[in-house]
């Protein structure tokens, strides 16, 4: 970088290329953008910026991404309460939502159990989601974790500690994605597949 | 830059990136390797249809430049084999097998082939789906640091070099390689107290196969045994180690006796 370039762009450029997937180049790209557009619009990304991180915090219910505490999704009457969806992450939220189906509420753990990583239960939010199902009214719980080793584990670990509870532990489904071909399906889905497969 | 085809199963699996990820794959051929796998976690390429998980057995390949063995290599291909999925279904079985990717990922050196050592390993994902996984994990650890050279010397004492077949009460000793008499133990700082029966259990172990009949006090000794060797080796408790306990019924790692 030539020493001519003033020091507030080449600020803006090292901030956006410690943003997941960005480059130098990336970075030089739009950090032009946001020179080249107007104050408005600049000023819009900046207060943006700012909100998300002064106003978004976690849910103290389910641990989803809210402006409102508790959130959206636990105070909405027309949800069903007693069934619960356990994901892993908000943004697995945002992902389940989008299908339309879900009429439950969520608990979102913050990540998944992987001893390897060092990543223990205790990082988790586990205690508060027994907490949810010791207080009753709970029918079921989802356990929308990823199909990875260290998501099932969670599933299981989950599916321990609700063992003492009177609540039905369901986990969703896997196998084939629509819009696949069998053809290209490793061994692994296709014996979930055939193990998953239901009444046509 | 050359292509390697190789069989592996996957010890390590870190994010990098939004869609890419570092492998540790424990391959049969070519040891362990470290290498990129690209978006991976999409999980849309063909060339690896649905991502790749840890502890699954699978086909590889990888690009290396040979002479720049401390460079990453980059997965170009992978096609699962097994995903050996009563690991899923059962916490003690999955974290024994995590415990031993994690020794095995601690004690292998990458690029040094270990063809035994990855039978021992496939052998020890398919016969947790029954049994005493402590056992299997046992057998498996005791083939492990045979395959690597450092499996401790338990027939004769290190200090003394008498036999000690017949005693009832022996100490290992990382550090001396091996087993301490009751009559030299006193002068060695680090070591550890056990059972003689303990090491006629474990010094039976020769291949990696299923034990119905394996006593199981003799199996959960035997694993503190190796879970201490292993740390005093490695020169820290390996992750998975109070996790397994816990599941177990072990109690936390005592500390190692030092004066």
């Amino acid at each position: 970088m030539a020493d001519s370039t003033p020091t507030s762009l080449t600020r803006l450029m090292a901030e956006f290329e410690k943003l997941p997937g960005i480059g130098p180049r990336s970075a030089e790209r739009l950090a032009f953008h946001i020179l080249k557009s107007s104050k408005e619009e600049a000023m819009g990304l900046a207060h943006a910026i700012r909100d998300v991180k002064d106003n978004v915090r976690h849910c103290r219910i389910c641990y989803n991404l809210t402006e409102s505490d508790p959130c959206g999704i636990c105070t909405d009457p027309r949800r069903d309460a007693s069934r619960i969806f356990v994901v892993e992450q908000p943004k697995d939220v945002l992902l389940l939502e989008s299908t339309g189906l879900v009429r439950g509420v969520y608990h979102v753990l913050l990540g998944h159990i992987a001893p390897l990583d060092g990543i223990e239960p205790g990082d988790l939010t586990l205690d508060a989601l027994e907490s949810r199902v010791k207080k009753g009214g709970i029918a079921e719980i989802v356990i929308a974790t990823n199909p990875t080793l260290e998501g099932e584990s969670t599933a299981l670990h989950i599916k321990s500690i609700l063992a003492s509870h009177k609540v039905a532990v369901t986990r969703l489904a896997r196998g084939l994605p629509s819009g696949s071909q069998i053809e290209y399906a490793s061994r692994a889905v296709l014996q979930d597949a055939i193990e998953g497969r239901r009444e046509f | 830059m050359s292509i390697v085809r190789d069989e592996a199963i996957v010890l390590r699996r870190l994010d990098y990136s939004e869609s890419s990820q570092v492998l540790a794959l424990f391959t049969r051929d070519h040891g362990q390797q470290r290498m990129i796998a690209k978006g991976i976690k999409r999980g849309t390429k063909t060339r690896a249809a649905t991502g790749i998980d840890l502890l699954e057995l699978g086909v590889v390949m990888f690009s290396s430049r040979p002479g720049k063995e401390d460079v990453l290599a980059a997965l170009t291909e992978w096609r699962q084999e097994e995903n050996f999925p009563h690991l899923r279904r059962d916490l003690p079985r999955c974290y024994a097998a995590q415990y031993a990717a994690e020794a095995t990922s601690h004690l292998t050196e990458v690029h040094d082939p270990h063809p035994a050592l990855f039978d021992a390993l496939k052998s020890l994902l398919a016969l947790l789906d029954a049994g005493d996984p402590l056992a299997i994990l046992d057998a498996y650890l005791w083939t492990l640091l045979t395959e690597i050279g450092l499996r401790p010397e338990l027939g004769r004492c290190m200090n003394c070099t008498r036999s000690i077949a017949d005693d009832t009460v022996i100490y290992l000793s990382a550090r001396q390689g091996g087993a301490i008499c009751r009559d030299c133990e006193p002068a060695v700082i680090e070591k550890r107290r056990t059972r003689g029966d303990v090491l006629r259990w474990l010094t039976s172990q020769t291949d990696v196969v299923r034990r119905d009949d394996a006593p199981p006090r003799e199996v959960k000794e035997a694993f503190e045994l190796l879970d201490y060797y292993i740390t005093e080796t490695v020169g820290k408790p390996l992750r998975l180690a109070d996790p397994l306990r816990s599941l177990t019924g072990l109690p936390r790692r005592p500390q190692p006796r030092r004066h």
